[in-house]
């Protein structure tokens, strides 16, 4: 039996009572739970991850809906414990929900959430961020100023590479994909390859139009190309950013044998899901490729890292901060309290899962309405005419 | 010997160039021009440059061209010493080590880098900017120091800043300055600057008070030429009016910012931040600086990236080609009138 966890309660005669596993960022998320009479219980367990039984002991005997975090077990156990004590609800405070075994959910008819829409630009924006890092050294350089060494200018110090007429390859061309890609393209004058099951028309009439404005301005046009394979972005890019979904068919997406199909001096990035990368094969390419660098947000058995990553100067590392930027993380924790909210309610789902803005406007009272439900359609879900 | 002696005089008949600091591209651009050029380089001995002169039987008279890096202070004293000088060319955009106004009465050009590096140190602009509003070297150094996950969980960390809509003021806007604010656009950032001059062909809102244009901004990007007027441009009224949310980056030169204040306005959370590839004092860094999570250092790296090298060589070896064949030079630098 699980250690009984620390709560923090709101509104304790509520209707309703919805349980968050984490405290969440701001405070919007706590008052519309609280006026829409839920009574609202808080684990503040300091603990990275909650336990399946951790997770049991909060649900009890009777709970309408959870909002859980992406490094919780969301399985068969959970969604028979949780239905059982009467819930409708759970949504993930993330847009991945490769931790949610949707179909054990189907079969207990619960509502799964997540929270698009308000991660793009947070996401592209960081994956940027670590390009930029490890294409000029920025890390290392502030650790060899950090530790004094710094006695005075020599060229040779960090010399990194112009991101100018390079290639950025990318590998999952959604809506973070596209919207990295049109930052490191228009804002660095990069050239695109990029492959993705889907053709990304959008991109394609943006780097096109791109190339037109900068060929009429008397400058070298931009070019793109949508790869056949995905080696073929591997084997051409400088710089390779991931942004596929996690499924088996994208687990150790990057190995060994892929790892050693790119450049030498190439640059990879991860703002999607560790899984993506064989993590230890990763530490042993960086090892014996020391012009070989990565900027990783995410791990592949996360908080943990696998040995020898901590220790080498080729990587930058981050713990998952794709989202940590204040805005976005409190628009998460709205997004993620109204899913279950919305279906504790019954109200319909939201139409598009991707135009959130009227949830997170601080100023205004939210649509009645679930903003994202993954697995809406198999449960037959109503969606929202707005 | 009589080979060597040919080579020798071979080598007498090439135009002398001096060599001061030596700068960053000497090593490679030595063998790509010492058919062209004599290059006599006064760091390889332990002689003052006038004994170094004298000692190798060069006569200053027969020196017209120098080549020096940003390192190597030109002064009016240095100038004194070769009447015959009629060429400067800094491998840097920055001419502050250089005495201009006493080039200009003696007669001297001068050649910089021009536009060369304005791509390079753009992109490290925007590098220092978003690692010190997303936190990228403070996540990595927490994450690398980290013992225990279980006691000091990962979403402890606190949040960065997100770029999108947040307005950037941009400190001379130049070359460089340009570079940043196109970059700085693709991340979705409202731009504001300040110049010597508005500038009829941008858009962009202008600001002549330095204090007014912090006031409206959420971040300040120096990217402006170290002179008289530009000195300790942000100093205490400005970081203050630029306010605790508000980052600094700095690839202009040291002396832009009133390193003092800098470090207090830090120190009180006054401001939010700083990215800093300059110093008022380089090489030393104020020591407060090397302990704080809410800045990023950098050491003077912004021009240097592989492939600006390669182009710094060609342009210096076609400046000096130039003003040989009695041709204009590349890029010339405007002297003070």
């Amino acid at each position: 039996m699980a250690k009984p966890v620390s709560i923090e309660v709101w509104n304790p005669s509520g209707k309703y009572r919805v349980v968050s596993t984490k405290p969440m960022p701001g405070t919007r998320w706590i008052n519309l739970l609280i006026q829409n009479d839920v009574r609202l219980e808080i684990c503040t367990e300091k603990k990275t991850i909650l336990s399946v039984e951790d997770i049991i002991a909060l649900i009890g005997d009777k709970c309408d809906g959870v909002i859980g975090q992406l490094t919780e077990d969301w399985g068969e156990e959970l969604f028979s414990a949780l239905s059982k004590a009467g819930g409708k609800a759970f949504s993930n405070m993330a847009v991945g929900y490769n931790n949610v075994d949707v179909d054990a959910a189907n079969k207990y008819g619960v509502a799964v959430g997540n929270t698009p829409g308000v991660l793009t630009e947070t996401t592209a924006e960081l994956a940027a961020s670590l390009t930029l890092a490890a294409a000029r050294r920025i890390v290392e350089a502030d650790e060899f100023m950090r530790a004094g060494l710094y006695d005075g200018w020599l060229p040779h110090l960090f010399v990194g590479n112009l991101l100018k007429g390079q290639t950025v390859g990318v590998i999952g061309a959604g809506r973070i994909g596209s919207a990295y890609a049109r930052m490191m393209v228009e804002g660095f004058k990069m050239n695109l390859i990029y492959y993705d099951l889907y053709q990304s028309t959008r991109l394609e009439k943006f780097v096109t139009a791109y190339a037109a404005f900068l060929k009429a301005n008397g400058e070298t046009p931009v070019t793109w190309k949508r790869a056949a394979t995905m080696d073929e972005v591997l084997q051409e890019a400088d710089i390779i950013s991931l942004h596929p979904v996690l499924d088996k068919t994208t687990y150790h997406l990057v190995n060994k044998e892929r790892l050693a199909k790119m450049k030498k001096e190439a640059i990879l990035i991860n703002c999607s899901r560790g899984p993506v990368i064989d993590e230890a094969a990763l530490v042993e390419h960086l090892k014996h490729n020391p012009m070989f660098r990565v900027g990783l947000d995410v791990f592949e058995e996360e908080p943990y890292m696998k040995p020898g990553l901590a220790e080498l100067k080729n990587a930058i590392v981050v713990p998952h901060i794709a989202s940590a930027s204040k805005w976005t993380r409190e628009g998460m924790a709205t997004l993620a309290a109204l899913n279950v909210l919305g279906k504790v309610k019954g109200y319909p789902v939201w139409f598009d899962a991707n135009k959130v803005e009227p949830f997170l406007n601080e100023n205004a009272r939210p649509p009645a309405a679930c903003p994202s439900i993954v697995n809406a359609k198999a449960l037959g879900l109503p969606t929202s005419k707005l | 010997m009589a080979e060597e002696a040919h080579n020798s005089n071979s080598m007498n008949a090439l135009p002398k160039v001096l060599v001061l600091g030596p700068p960053t591209c000497f090593i490679t651009l030595q063998p790509l021009y010492s058919h062209k050029f004599h290059f006599l380089n006064p760091h390889t001995s332990s002689l003052s440059l006038q004994h170094f002169l004298h000692h190798h039987h060069h006569h200053p008279s027969s020196v017209s061209a120098v080549l020096c890096g940003a390192s190597y202070s030109v002064t009016a004293n240095v100038l004194c010493l070769l009447p015959a000088l009629r060429l400067i060319v800094t491998t840097s955009a920055g001419t502050d080590h250089i005495d201009l106004a006493e080039c200009r009465r003696r007669g001297i050009q001068v050649a910089g880098a021009g536009e060369l590096f304005s791509e390079d140190v753009a992109d490290m602009a925007v590098a220092l900017l978003t690692d010190v509003m997303r936190k990228i070297s403070a996540a990595d150094r927490y994450l690398r120091t980290q013992q225990n996950h279980d006691t000091t969980p990962w979403d402890f960390f606190t949040f960065g800043s997100k770029l999108a809509g947040k307005r950037v003021g941009i400190i001379g806007l130049g070359s460089i300055g340009m570079e940043v604010a196109k970059r700085l656009e693709s991340f979705g950032c409202i731009i504001l600057y300040n110049s010597k001059h508005k500038k009829a062909s941008v858009s962009y809102p202008f600001y002549s008070s330095m204090v007014d244009l912090a006031t409206t901004c959420d971040a300040l990007v120096l990217c402006c030429a170290l002179n008289e007027q530009t000195k300790h441009i942000i100093n205490r009224e400005v970081m203050l009016a630029l306010g605790k949310q508000g980052f600094i980056v700095n690839v202009g030169r040291g002396g832009l910012i009133d390193e003092k204040e800098l470090v207090k306005c830090l120190m009180e959370g006054e401001i939010g931040g700083a990215g800093l590839d300059v110093f008022e004092n380089e090489p030393h860094v104020p020591k407060e600086l090397l302990a704080m999570n809410n800045v990023v250092l950098s050491p003077h790296s912004a021009a240097f990236t592989v492939e600006s090298m390669m182009n710094l060589c060609e342009l210096m070896g076609g400046n000096l080609e130039a003003f040989f064949l009695n041709k204009p030079l590349i890029t010339p630098v405007m002297l003070p009138q």
